[in-house]
């Protein structure tokens, strides 16, 4: 397999403020890379590094091998698909019109939708299960349909490589599976690379080909869901007491938390 | 569209038929000054400044992703008005567009620098520019009062917003350069689509969302720039028109944008016609009708969204 991108020794902040120290890891084509680690341990600032949304102080990402921040922005936005966290909407666009705007890497300027732009919307709207919304105002809509919205959004940008900073985190168990299961099923069919953030570990042990555990801004471990998510290494960095057992059901790791005795 | 034009032509403190209009060789010699060399260049004037107004506050509330954008909210007619009124004082009446469009452009400045440099939030910067705002106000003020007395009242009346002392001068180059801007503006609706719904994604989907927000916000103060070397400082028409074009139009700039030029146009012809009628043959300055029916327009529209 092929190297699809390379993260090269990023030292980044915000300001003046250090946030992550001396990151390097690689992502294979065709991998699901999942990026978990405690709150404030630097996830979304990589990401946003990752998406030229924020320059580090020394360092290189590569995509196949290019510096991402020498890609001609159109070349870049055909590249890799970004979702961010946090999200708001401030104008009422319709689901349709938010999703079409995806397609801004192919469209020109006016954006004038072609017949593979609209295939593209289309089928984006059906994998996630909105097509019938696709009239309706994005800002009314409740929580977990917004998230699907704005996934679509990333799926009709048809890019090699998706970097999702906490896709599901506003979902129901049923749509947070659903979910997980399209990226996989895209990752299989396509090809596509995902790198994702995720809080869920147990969510992140049975998608991912591929853990990477922040920690106070530093990899602390890299490696399958079975290296990473061991007892001892989830311990220390969480501080908190766990119990890690297999799934019985797809042999995976499952991390169960245990709460304090009153 | 067409009918606030007639209404704008016609009536005055002397009343035209509409009928009159079309009849134009038939006309009185008086008759025909009033259409040619009053009324027309007025409701032209109104027509633009109110087209480039709300074209602008298009712009910047999908720029800053805020609903309480516009030029007079940011500071940047205030600005532009401090500009014209040092142009006035030189007395270099050639100049005074040009002191209006460098007003305008560094109280932009301000904003922007202040914005990128302090990592401002949108709602701090729209604080930033109510702070412009009054500011440049008080020096706007303070050279009035040190002014000739006669030309006290004109000017005040420029100040709150006034189609009626435009120096016919500048009529054709602002009614040009707002034309000109506005149509340049239209190319960039579709990437101000994509600023509006987050920088963080603009990134990623091929938008260089700083130099296209320089460029629009730099735009944005030349068109304000002429607006207000025409009609002074005329406030909501570019905060409200953009919000109802929205209701009827959807989000996506490439129809918002003309649709608010075109109906900030009729609203502002409108409003002037009525402030030349309404206590004729006094005329009151526009700007109070555009207050008075802007202020009650959004009082409307919070009390609706509440509900």
């Amino acid at each position: 397999m092929e190297e699809i991108l390379k993260v090269d020794g990023i030292n980044c902040g915000y300001g003046k403020k250090p946030v992550l120290k001396n990151i390097s890891f690689s992502v294979k084509e065709g991998e699901i890379v999942g990026i978990i680690g405690p709150n404030g341990s630097g996830k979304t600032t990589l990401a946003k590094v990752i998406s030229r949304n924020l320059k580090p102080y020394s360092g290189y990402v590569y995509y196949k091998g290019k510096d991402i921040f020498k890609l001609h922005p159109i070349l870049f936005s055909r590249q890799i698909a970004y979702l961010p966290s946090d999200f708001e909407i401030y104008f009422p666009y319709s689901v349709e019109e938010f999703v079409s705007m995806g397609r801004f890497p192919y469209t020109g300027r006016f954006g004038t939708l072609k017949k593979d732009d609209r295939e593209a919307i289309n089928e984006s709207l059906h994998l996630l299960d909105i097509f019938n919304l696709k009239d309706r105002n994005v800002q009314e809509l409740s929580e977990g349909e917004k998230q699907r919205v704005f996934l679509a959004q990333v799926i009709a940008q048809q890019t090699p490589l998706l970097l999702l900073d906490e896709p599901v985190s506003h979902l129901d168990i049923g749509y947070k599976f659903s979910i997980m299961d399209l990226l996989k099923r895209l990752n299989k069919e396509r090809g596509i690379t995902v790198l994702i953030i995720l809080h869920d570990l147990n969510l992140a042990s049975e998608y991912c080909d591929r853990l990477i555990l922040l920690h106070k801004g530093c990899i602390y471990k890299d490696g399958s869901p079975d290296e990473v998510l061991e007892y001892k290494i989830i311990e220390e960095v969480y501080e908190t007491k766990v119990l890690v057992y297999k799934n019985p059901f797809t042999n995976r790791p499952y991390v169960f938390g245990i709460p304090e005795k009153i | 569209m067409i009918l606030s034009i007639i209404a704008g032509i016609c009536l005055g403190s002397e009343f035209l038929s509409p009928l009159k209009i079309f009849k134009i060789k038939y006309l009185e010699d008086f008759e025909r000054k009033i259409i040619f060399d009053l009324r027309l260049p007025r409701v032209m004037a109104g027509f633009f400044t109110g087209g480039g107004l709300a074209i602008t506050g298009a712009v910047l509330q999908g720029l800053l992703k805020n609903p309480l954008a516009e030029s007079y909210t940011l500071g940047i007619s205030g600005g532009a008005s401090l500009g014209i009124c040092i142009g006035v004082i030189i007395g270099k009446y050639l100049c005074i567009p040009l002191f209006g469009f460098i007003g305008g452009i560094i109280s932009t400045l301000i904003i922007v620098i202040a914005g990128s440099k302090k990592n401002l939030s949108n709602p701090s910067l729209i604080l930033l520019g109510v702070i412009l705002n009054f500011i440049f106000s008080s020096f706007v003020l303070f050279i009035l009062a040190i002014s000739e007395r006669e030309r006290f009242q004109q000017s005040f009346f420029w100040l709150i917003g006034d189609l009626s002392y435009f120096p016919y001068f500048l009529f054709k180059p602002a009614i040009l350069i707002i034309l000109f801007f506005s149509i340049f503006i239209l190319t960039f609706s579709r990437q101000l689509d994509i600023i509006s719904i987050g920088e963080e994604k603009a990134k990623t989907l091929g938008v260089e969302s700083e130099k296209v927000k320089k460029i629009l916000f730099i735009f944005s103060s030349i068109i304000t720039g002429s607006c207000v070397s025409l009609g002074g400082m005329i406030g909501f028409v570019g905060l409200i028109v953009p919000h109802i074009s929205r209701i009827f139009f959807g989000s996506a700039h490439l129809k918002i944008l003309p649709v608010s030029f075109i109906l900030g146009g009729c609203l502002l012809t409108l409003a002037d016609t009525i402030a030349r009628t309404v206590i004729s043959p006094i005329e009151i300055p526009v700007g109070v009708i555009t207050s008075l029916f802007g202020g009650l327009f959004f009082l409307f529209l919070l009390l609706r969204k509440k509900t």
